[in-house]
């Protein structure tokens, strides 16, 4: 329809084709590999249900598109903007994975232990600062900056 | 004349004042959604080993789950898609509008208890300052509830201030995060209460051991997202009692509106939600159990008072996060209740009131409710939150409320409750606290303590205020008198004139218990 807004217009292939490269970038961030099917069913029943997925979706793609890293742009983001629209993505694919059964052991797997608990914190603390260092920059991105 | 006495409501304040009156045949008028069927297959683990997709019972059809995602905060247990029967029918039946205070009202059988933690604290007599009645008016209905719906506790340090510890049942178990607090406390408890902190056990109407048919707790895991575990006290559990022995008579979908006095007695006016039309009920006394803000929206509307401001109290509410690097990483198979596990009072010297802190370790919701409020980047936050959770626990800290002129409730003509409330009354303890905390090997920073916004503590009250003389049509005489009334009597929380720290509700049921049984035993 011309001059419709995304959305407004029909949910063709093409837009499933976007959310489902939307959702496989979220997924290898929080996970390993691309989303499984029935995943992505349940993710786009969020963005029938939350319209704020709908009206950030272009700028989510432009992000995908450029092949930043978007790990590190959402990690600055959401420590000035909890809200802001990839921290609310990771957010729905986290709820969505988390009742299903093959993502248990992701969510609940046992403690490691202290020694060892202490240097995966750190490892993650390294990592995180890294992250955050590249994604400050890039930050902006998020704003359509 | 369809009863002697009419009830209001079947939250905490009506299924006492129900247990009250058992036997007379009172009739308990309410809206009473009940919950929707059950989604799980045994605990919470035995389901996830049995289904691949929990989607339903965890997420909900409609991603209930995802309101804090995208809307303004909500409790995650009420969130849940199995717990939102509690509150979801309210907000067009009893609307209630204010850009201040975000109230929670409960039109389902058992109110807002459908959800509770359970707390269950006696006032002593400083809490009761203020209140025309004692603690020696309360005791014996304390006794008779403790009995009546279990209640387990222990004899410790706490006891000064949770008061008698008559027919407790034994506590919950403590998993290894919090019998190390408890142990290094007891080591030193000179020195913390020299400084005005003191730590134990909760009083909690969970049961540790199996009584009256009703098993004990299983920590099944599922708490947060399903209601009607039969080892939580919920007030359901009383009204259904009562209606099955025969002692009471429930009427459910029924909203009920006002109220009119008559020579023989009063008409109590509602709502049938099934045929939307109007019904009137006859008595000779009514008890108005609704619930502080539907208690005060009922005589409001009675009086047909749309200017008329009515006081409103509620604990302004903190939590403070807190970590025992000692736990960082190190596995507990010990079962853990996910309500509160210890319990706090912090009253420093010269302090006007004692302070109330449950401490909850982070189980029970789902891990991600708060697994984004971990600092990390995001492919880290599942390790974080797997190697911090163990060490992790928050510190609900309440505040008291007193009557401020800022906080206050009127109703329009076209039924809607509005609020305005002033979000003070907290005082500057978050500072000391932590210096305390530390002391237990607890770290947590004041930058990261979390104030709730008002309304958020469920603790409602003060709308019609108990006095020994009232003075005003919107008082309460000592035995529930609404002023200016003859027959209508004031249960729940509305009454409090004033709200300590401690969670309220088995005083309020104490009071509601105590109000019904005045009634039950009046001449005629």
């Amino acid at each position: 329809m011309a001059g419709a807004s995304d959305a407004e217009r029909p949910r063709d292939e093409s837009w499933r084709r976007r959310r489902a490269e939307e959702l496989d970038a979220l997924h290898r961030i929080l996970f390993d590999g691309p989303a499984p099917k029935p995943l992505l069913l349940r993710y786009l029943e969020a963005y029938s249900r939350f319209s704020a997925l709908e009206s950030t979706a272009p700028l989510v793609d432009r992000l995908i598109a450029s092949h930043f890293d978007l790990e590190a742009i959402e990690l600055a983001a959401r420590l000035r903007d909890p809200d802001n629209p990839l921290t609310r993505r990771l957010k729905v694919l986290s709820y969505l994975a988390e009742a299903r059964r093959e993502y248990t052991a992701h969510f609940y797997a046992p403690p490691p232990g202290r020694l060892r608990g202490f240097v995966l914190l750190c490892v993650a603390a390294m990592r995180t600062a890294f992250k955050f260092s590249i994604g400050a920059v890039r930050r902006p991105e998020l704003d359509g900056r | 004349m369809d009863a002697d006495v009419i009830i209001v409501g079947s939250g905490a304040a009506g299924a006492a004042a129900a247990l009250g009156l058992a036997g007379h045949d009172p009739l308990v008028l309410d809206v009473g959604d009940e919950p929707p069927p059950d989604r799980f297959a045994g605990s919470l683990e035995e389901s996830r080993r049995s289904s691949p997709d929990l989607h339903d019972g965890l997420i909900g059809p409609d991603l209930e789950s995802l309101h804090n995602v995208f809307f303004p905060y909500l409790s995650p247990k009420l969130k849940a898609p199995l717990m939102r029967f509690i509150w979801a029918g309210a907000a067009s039946l009893t609307p209630l509008e204010s850009s201040s205070f975000h109230a929670v009202i409960s039109l389902a059988l058992g109110g807002l208890a459908n959800a509770w933690g359970a707390g269950t604290f006696r006032f002593i007599s400083e809490e009761l300052d203020g209140f025309p009645i004692g603690v020696e008016e309360l005791d014996p209905h304390y006794d008779l509830l403790t009995r009546e719906i279990g209640i387990s506790g222990a004899d410790d340090d706490l006891r000064p201030c949770f008061g008698s510890t008559r027919d407790l049942m034994p506590p919950l178990r403590l998993p290894g995060l919090f019998s190390g607090i408890l142990g290094r406390y007891e080591r030193r408890n000179g020195t913390f209460l020299r400084k005005g902190l003191r730590i134990g056990r909760p009083r909690i109407a969970v049961l540790s051991e199996a009584r009256d048919g009703r098993p004990a707790y299983g920590y099944d895991s599922l708490d947060f997202f399903q209601s009607g575990n039969p080892a939580i006290y919920a007030p359901g559990l009383t009204i259904r009692k009562l209606v099955r022995s025969g002692k009471i008579r429930y009427r459910n979908r029924i909203l009920v509106r006002s109220f009119d006095e008559e020579p023989e007695g009063l008409v109590v006016h509602g709502l049938d939600l099934d045929s939307t039309t109007r019904v009137s009920f006859r008595c000779r006394k009514a008890i108005l159990a609704a619930g502080a803000l539907n208690t005060a929206r009922i005589v409001l509307e009675s009086r047909r008072d749309y200017r008329t401001a009515l006081p409103i109290l509620d604990n302004a509410v903190s939590y403070i996060p807190l970590l025992d690097p000692r736990r960082i990483g190190v596995p507990d198979a010990t079962p853990c209740y996910p309500g509160a596990v210890l319990n706090a009072i912090y009253k420093p010297a010269g302090a006007p009131a004692p302070l109330q802190m449950s401490l909850y370790a982070f189980t029970g919701a789902l891990r991600s409710d708060f697994l984004f409020d971990f600092p990390f980047a995001s492919r880290d936050v599942l390790l974080a939150s797997r190697v911090l959770l163990p060490a992790l626990l928050v510190a609900q800290l309440f505040f008291p409320s007193l009557p401020h002129p800022a906080n206050r409730l009127t109703l329009d003509e076209t039924g809607r409750l509005r609020v305005d409330f002033l979000e003070s009354q907290r005082l500057s303890v978050e500072r000391p606290l932590l210096s305390l905390y530390r002391r237990l090997g607890l770290f947590g920073h004041s930058a990261l303590v979390r104030h709730l916004s008002p309304g958020s503590s469920f603790h409602y009250a003060g709308c019609l205020p108990m006095t020994r003389s009232p003075s005003s049509p919107y008082e309460t005489g000592i035995d529930g008198k609404l002023a200016g009334t003859r027959a209508v009597f004031i249960a729940d929380a509305a009454v409090f004139p004033r709200l300590p720290s401690k969670n309220h509700t088995f005083t309020v049921m104490a009071n509601a218990h105590r109000v019904a049984s005045g009634i039950a035993a009046a001449p005629g």
